[in-house]
């Protein structure tokens, strides 16, 4: 396959983070992490350009409230998966937001709609 | 608040104590005056009007039922210890919950406040018991008389009148102004009670929203772990199994969430959730055509709908699969209505290449079957069967919208 896309993932259960990469590298994509910290994530996000990601919210120390804002100010498209949506409501403007516990089916389509693949 | 038993002795200026009024009728028409003033305030009161409000009200009645020029109500500050004016009657503007005086033994108000006992000084320039405070002496105060302002709980302050004229204060007076602060300590304590119970609500209000979170990261977890087991397992039909086993999870989630966003715990609107639980079932089934319609809003309690919620999974997740495996496009109906006061139909219908003719749900072997046969029997429900059209298989649910009392 040509041109796969790279998702970084961010979540900080390893159980969910294992079903997260597996979900999508057998939807085709190539998955960068997961990252369990925002430090983490930085470094991963620097070094290896992701096409769009998926972020957790809350993790063990802090979220990736920031984190999110910075992938915004470079163009890198992302998506929130939380429990706790409400927890985003000052976030501005609205991003795309997945409540836990998610469908495989409907990540699998918000991420490739995050990345333009149209849907098959 | 003070009774008879544990009224406290008020601290006066030595006698003689020479009576305000010069004849007894004027007497008895200023007390009369004062209990006038004294039923007002407690109108006020009742009327649960808010604390400042009260307490304003409060000092321009205490200062017309002693017949002076000043009023004030002082909050204690235990971290300062100081009496902070909150409302006052007579005084400059500015002053109002800037003005403070010490809450120390030695000022009368302090005095007043820690002990209970009601203070007068008649003389204040001649005072040797207290300290006269800086703001008495700047307004030209000759005599004040303090009585404590107190709840059930820890004393609020001083309710304080002073006087530039001259004159006695006297034990009459203070029967007055104790009445006056007895109204007002039923107030304050209320509105502590208010404050008080509204802190505890916003903690719960807290606590909810940190358990909804968990249960639903608990949820994800569970969903995630049987995602893996079903990637691994190598049996395609325990795959499916396992798949459908976590869109179950789903669907307990779905009407948490539903209910985290809904102000009423106990009940839940049955049209949309089932509706949304439809939109999620279609998501999964690209091959299958879902309709839903309802006819009305229906409020159902929470238990009986994630019931009937797991049930409609069942059977649309059934009407697919049959569906599929005869090779057409499947169409599904869903349909739900209120059939009488007491009661819900539920109809999930296909277009035909739905069940075996000979199916009967009693006997069904497949575990999602017996999932809906369990469920039905604990709601009390009925369902049948139907076959409207050739081939087509209609499941008609009729549910009772509350547990019915053994």
């Amino acid at each position: 396959m040509l041109d796969k896309k790279r998702v970084l993932i961010v979540e900080d259960d390893p159980i969910v983070a294992l079903d997260l990469l597996r979900i999508l590298k057998s939807a085709g994509m190539i998955v960068v992490g997961p990252a369990m910290t925002v430090r983490d994530a930085e470094k991963l996000a620097r070094n290896n350009e992701p096409d769009a990601a998926v972020l957790d919210v809350r993790l063990e120390v802090g979220d990736t409230i920031a984190f999110a804002r910075d992938l915004r100010a470079k163009g890198i498209p992302f998506l929130f998966q939380t429990s706790d949506p409400r927890s985003l409501d000052g976030f501005e403007p609205k991003p795309v937001v997945l409540a836990k516990p998610f469908s495989p089916d409907k990540l699998v389509a918000a991420v490739r709609n995050l990345l333009g693949i149209p849907v098959s | 608040m003070s009774t008879d038993e544990d009224k406290p002795e008020p601290v006066v200026e030595a006698a003689p104590i020479p009576q305000r009024s010069s004849t007894n009728e004027q007497g008895l028409s200023a007390r009369l005056r004062q209990q006038e003033l004294l039923s007002n305030l407690g109108v006020t009161a009742l009327r649960g009007a808010p604390l400042q409000e009260l307490l304003d009200e409060a000092v321009r009645t205490c200062a017309e039922g002693l017949d002076a020029e000043l009023c004030k109500v002082l909050e204690f500050l235990p971290g300062e210890n100081r009496l902070l004016m909150r409302a006052g009657f007579g005084w400059e503007e500015g002053l109002i919950g800037v003005a403070s005086v010490g809450a120390d033994l030695a000022s009368p108000s302090g005095f007043a406040l820690h002990t209970g006992k009601p203070v007068i000084s008649n003389h204040l320039e001649n005072e040797k018991r207290f300290r006269t405070p800086e703001l008495l002496l700047v307004h030209g105060v000759r005599r004040a008389i303090n009585v404590i302002l107190q709840g059930d709980g820890a004393p609020y302050g001083v309710l304080e009148v002073d006087s530039r004229s001259q004159g006695e204060f006297t034990e009459l007076d203070i029967t007055f102004l104790q009445g006056a602060a007895n109204i007002l300590g039923m107030a304050i304590e209320r509105e502590r009670r208010e404050r008080a119970l509204n802190s505890a609500l916003d903690y719960h209000k807290v606590l909810l929203n940190e358990i909804n979170h968990r249960v639903k990261n608990s949820l994800q977890l569970v969903a995630s772990l049987i995602n893996l087991r079903a990637a691994t397992v190598g049996d395609p039909n325990v795959t499916d199994v396992l798949r459908e086993a976590s869109s179950r999870i789903g669907v307990i989630a779905s009407a948490h969430e539903r209910l985290t966003r809904s102000p009423d715990l106990a009940n839940i609107e049955l049209a949309i959730y089932l509706r949304e639980l439809c939109e999620d079932l279609q998501e999964q089934a690209i091959d299958c055509d879902l309709e839903f319609s309802a006819s009305e809003p229906i409020s159902i309690p929470t238990d009986r709908a994630v019931r009937l919620a797991l049930v409609l999974n069942e059977l649309v997740t059934n009407a697919c699969k049959h569906g599929r495996s005869s090779g057409g496009r499947v169409r599904v109906w869903v349909n739900i209505q209120r059939q009488n006061p007491d009661s819900v139909s539920l109809s999930v219908r296909d277009n035909g290449s739905g069940l075996p003719k000979d199916f009967h749900i009693a006997e069904a072997r497949t575990m999602g079957m017996r999932v809906v046969g369990a469920l039905i029997e604990q709601l009390g429900a009925q369902v049948k069967v139907l076959s409207p059209a050739d081939g087509a298989t209609e499941f008609l649910v009729d549910c009772p919208l509350q547990a019915r009392n053994e």
